[in-house]
């Protein structure tokens, strides 16, 4: 018989994912098998299992090995997106614990759902192979799926995980028919041997078919206007840490599939698809902002400035240079932290079941819980964009790549945008600071530990990324992708 | 266009459904039609029906579903192994015993939360 030959496997490569997974599992036998007191610890540990495998992922950086037989990439671009959905998944469960346990939602499933939808995450990000980003996408996908449902019996919840089921079917569906394509029309599922063969292939009908239907695949995924009907539901009826999640780590990971097949598969299409981009970022944008303006309810403004985001990182997409991918990248590291750290802080303020999340909501914060205050501001001076945030620098970073390739009109936009989405970020602090109790009995905020953790770690980040940014968009610089 | 090579395929296709459509139409032109209650009643497995089809099915029945798709799918990558097996080597062994392992903490955790229990 003869041996069969089996391909290069470097298992130091995947230890994130490895670790992920093993802790997931850990995770699901503590639910069945611990008593009810074992289960308070299920957050740390998933807490724990992300920091491991971000330290792991650390370890890899300036590592760049292709493996199992070429479908899978460890290189710098995947390793500081794998760290950007570690920090993703660890302030999730950090900022899960307490909100857990008053939904009763604290199973070993829940942290286990979201240490699976990383390691799908993570598969997008180092795929090198159609096929293989499909898997990761599902991977993620489903987990969110259930993530979205988790608080059964919240009818908001089940909404929102019925409709992102549904759309992210359809989605997918788009994805895997436009892969078809594209291996219809090349013959390969190998992003790089795509790239060579697409090369010969300008104007083929089927393969310019193939790559806008992943186009649209991804935009589904990104929540990219025009295909961003799911979002605002989805991401308000889900509990609030998963809405937290799926607006960072999820959405970095879309980002970094669509990155990298545009960049190693369809380099050749450069010249005609930075319209179909630039015109998404300005829409993108441009929605996402003017609906975020006429919102009540902070969680759902939240959901349309999430929306708003994707469009500043889209102008990344559309700048289409190392630049642009490493300042999109930049910019998820920045928007996990800032995002996460919003959430954080509305969790505090909405209190048991989520009752409390609209403007009025937060008058008079400044007076009844001033820390909580002086924390959600300064998320949201990031979100806006106001110096010396996090935000400040993660925009400059990504709309001077655009000036530089010379899209002036794209920047323009964008930094106009920016003015706009500050109106509504600081009616936030006006409620807050300018307006008095409006009288109605509220609950009482009271801060639990791991939540001020969370909170802490998310402001000092959001801070040292505004102030001292240098060491770590060189480490951006350092993830690139060759377009 | 390389679509040329299909056309036979079309025409299968299109002869199929051809065939299909003329039987389905003759017997309904020309064959004997006889009417009456019992043979007009929804068919059940020959047995007159006795509660309305329209009921809920107990969630257990997917749940068995799935997993029997789930060890389906694990029997489905054994037997190539198997029968490779020695080519594979102590390798193939390994990652096949951790695969094993994976559904196995799958089936330990379906168990002890109760999906098995039918009552």
């Amino acid at each position: 018989m003869t041996p069969i030959k089996i391909p290069s496997i470097a298992l130091d490569a995947i230890g994130p994912e490895m670790v992920l997974t093993a802790t997931a599992m850990v995770l699901l036998m503590i639910e069945v098998f611990a008593d009810k007191k074992g289960r308070d610890h299920l957050g740390y540990i998933a807490l724990g299992g992300s920091v491991l495998a971000g330290a792991l992922a650390y370890k890899l950086s300036g590592v760049s090995v292709t493996t199992f037989g070429g479908l899978y990439v460890v290189d710098n671009f995947s390793t500081f997106f794998k760290i950007i959905f570690m920090i993703s998944a660890g302030l999730t469960a950090l900022i899960s614990v307490k909100y857990a346990q008053d939904e009763g939602i604290n199973h070993g499933e829940y942290y286990a759902m979201i240490l699976f939808a990383t390691v799908g995450m993570c598969v997008m990000a180092s795929a090198r192979d159609l096929i293989t980003i499909f898997m990761g996408v599902e991977v993620m996908s489903i987990a969110l799926y259930v993530l979205a449902g988790m608080t059964r019996t919240r009818e908001v919840s089940n909404e929102a995980s019925l409709k992102y089921f549904i759309l992210g079917a359809f989605s997918s569906g788009f994805l895997l028919y436009g892969m078809a394509l594209v291996y219809g029309a090349t013959g390969t599922t190998q992003l790089q041997a795509i790239g060579k063969a697409a090369g010969l292939l300008t104007g083929n009908p089927m393969f310019i078919a193939g790559a806008v239907m992943m186009t649209i695949g991804f935009a589904f995924k990104v929540a990219a206007v025009p295909f961003h009907m799911w979002t605002p539901d989805v991401y308000q009826g889900s509990p609030a840490p998963v809405t937290a999640f799926m607006s960072t780590g999820p959405k970095a990971a879309a980002f970094a599939a669509f990155l990298r097949v545009f960049a190693e598969a369809f380099p050749a299409m450069k010249e005609d698809w930075w319209v179909i981009i630039w015109s998404l970022a300005v829409l993108t944008m441009t929605m996402g902002n003017v609906v975020a303006l006429v919102q009540n309810d902070v969680k759902r403004m939240l959901a349309y400035s999430s929306i708003a985001h994707a469009g500043y990182i889209l102008v990344g997409l559309a700048v289409a240079s190392p630049a642009g991918s490493s300042g999109a990248a930049f910019y998820l590291l920045v928007y996990a932290f800032m995002n996460i750290g919003a959430f954080a802080l509305l969790i505090v303020a909405a209190g048991k079941g989520e009752r409390t999340t609209t403007y009025q909501d937060f008058s008079g914060m400044g007076r009844r819980s001033p820390l909580t205050a002086l924390a959600l501001t300064i998320m949201v001076f990031s979100l806006a964009g106001i110096p010396p945030t996090a935000g400040f620098a993660g925009k400059f970073y990504l709309f001077m790549s655009a000036l530089e390739k010379g899209f002036v009109w794209l920047a323009v936009i964008a930094v106009i945008n920016s003015v706009v989405s500050v109106f509504y970020y600081l009616k936030l602090v006006v409620y807050m600071y300018m307006r008095d109790e409006d009288g109605e009995a509220r609950p009482e905020i009271s801060v639990a530990a791991p939540l001020a953790v969370a909170a802490v770690v998310t402001v000092c980040a959001v801070m040292w990324l505004g102030v001292m940014p240098a060491k770590y968009i060189d480490f951006a610089k350092s993830a690139f992708l060759p377009f | 266009m390389i679509l040329n090579q299909y056309i036979p395929v079309i025409l299968m296709m299109l002869v199929a459904a051809g065939v299909a459509v003329a039987v389905l139409g003759l017997a309904e032109f020309l064959g004997p039609k006889v009417v009456f209650r019992e043979k007009m009643e929804p068919f059940e497995c020959g047995e007159n029906p006795i509660v309305s089809p329209k009921q809920r099915f107990s969630v257990r029945f997917y749940l068995i579903a799935l997993m029997f798709i789930i060890f389906d799918i694990e029997a489905v990558f054994l037997f190539p192994w198997a029968v490779n097996f020695q080519a594979l080597g102590l390798f193939g062994f390994v990652e096949m015993m951790i695969f094993v392992f994976i559904l196995a903490l799958g089936l330990a955790y379906v168990w002890k939360k109760g999906a098995l229990e039918w009552e």
